[in-house]
């Protein structure tokens, strides 16, 4: 385990640590629900990615929330090849002030957690092909913004690091001609990419507290 | 003469209950309208056009939508759209068929429902003969993202005039080719609510 991950591991059993004792039953329970799309940058060849996807959260305190994801993203690699990846994963949130979730009021956290993933690129040219299942951890800042006391609109910055195999692509210059280069590498690397997500949210209740 | 019988008697009972609706409920909030309040459900089925500007064709699909009201300003919409063919017998689609989902933020006013919108959508894509470099084209599912903008009219309490305009931001990446489906969409047509 390289020092990156111990940093992510540690943050995320700080984060889930900071859940447990910051509970609270008043707020503990309340169910989410909500759309994303997501736009993931620096991964193949420079080329940024963009994609859909859905979420739920259910908040477990006072501060501390947490998000349960799936998103299905594309990139278009210089025209010259494409990759699709697919995340299924939570997250814990950790709001940064004493009050979150107040009408028209921004409630910044940080958020960590782990994810499993499907990559997939595609080369145009050769109709050469590689993919890989693997699982990533994600770190990263986020804010909502409270429109009603219901709805909020999140913006998440996170950084995603890959645990599996190495995938990636890379264009070579032949000349004037652009060539896409897949490789793939059996032992996992520092592969990861900065995801921004934004996404749009409704309280639909609480699940385990009546009114 | 019966059926002009039967035609004005359904007129005067909608006329009468869309009044009565409106003395029963006549300013729940400031913002609320009898017909745009909390828990209006509304659906529509209708034809839109669509233009790519990239390839520079027309389109044409069937649309719909299903939307429930959260609050008088706040609701969740999703919509489908079935690709008929491109106008100009072009044949750079074959499919391009897509699913939204997403929010909308209303400024209603008496009958007058302006709003906009953020959804996020799923396009089911297969080019055309065009692009065809293989016995078959690949089916491509290219995801979406879909600012929305338009007005509803509610001029009766189980009916409504809509105008709708999409533009879809997404690529199309396939074996076949990669492309952007950008497309400015419109729609206008009758709607059925329900309060």
């Amino acid at each position: 385990m390289n020092q990156l991950q111990k940093t992510f591991l540690f943050l995320a059993i700080f984060i889930v640590n900071s859940a447990v004792f910051a509970q609270s039953k008043n707020e503990s329970g309340q169910f989410f629900l909500g759309v994303r799309s997501t736009s993931s940058l620096f991964t193949d060849a420079g080329s940024p990615g963009s994609g859909i996807g859905g979420q739920f959260r259910i908040r477990m305190g006072k501060r501390v929330n947490t998000e349960w994801f799936a998103d299905y993203l594309t990139t278009n690699i210089q025209n010259l090849g494409y990759r699709r990846d697919g995340h299924i994963g939570w997250s814990v949130l950790f709001y940064l002030s004493k009050e979150p979730l107040q009408l028209k009021k921004i409630s910044p956290f940080l958020i960590a957690g782990h994810c499993f993933d499907y990559t997939k690129v595609y080369v145009l040219a050769d109709k050469k092909t590689e993919d890989r299942w693997s699982s990533a951890v994600q770190m990263g800042i986020g804010t909502h913004y409270n429109v009603t006391e219901k709805f909020d609109i999140s913006l998440t910055t996170q950084y995603m690091n890959h645990l599996g195999a190495d995938l990636h692509s890379h264009i070579e210059k032949n000349g004037d001609v652009k060539e896409l280069k897949i490789e793939k590498h059996g032992s996992a690397g520092l592969e990861g990419h900065l995801l921004i997500t934004l996404s749009l949210n409704y309280n639909l209740g609480n699940l385990w507290r009546k009114k | 003469m019966a059926k002009k019988i039967i035609l004005l008697l359904a007129f005067l009972i909608g006329y009468n209950y869309s009044n009565a609706r409106q003395l029963k409920y006549p300013n729940i909030f400031p913002e609320e309208t009898p017909f745009i309040h909390k828990g209006l459900l509304r659906t529509t089925l209708t034809f839109a056009t669509g233009y790519m500007p990239k390839q520079k064709i027309n389109n044409l699909y069937l649309t719909g939508n299903i939307e429930y009201y959260a609050d008088s300003k706040i609701s969740f919409r999703g919509d489908g759209m079935y690709f008929f063919n491109s106008m100009n017998q072009d044949k750079t689609l074959k499919q391009n068929h897509s699913l939204y989902g997403g929010a909308a933020w209303h400024f209603p006013k008496k009958n007058f429902d302006a709003f906009v919108g953020l959804q996020t959508g799923l396009a089911i894509c297969q080019l055309g003969t065009l692009y065809q470099n293989a016995p078959k084209s690949e089916i491509a599912y290219n995801p979406l993202v879909s600012p929305i903008l338009g007005f509803n009219f509610y001029a009766q309490n189980w009916f409504h005039l809509f105008v709708n305009a999409r533009y879809n931001i997404g690529n199309h990446l396939s074996a076949d080719a990669i492309m952007p489906i950008n497309e400015l969409n419109f729609s206008f047509g009758l709607g059925f609510n329900i309060n």
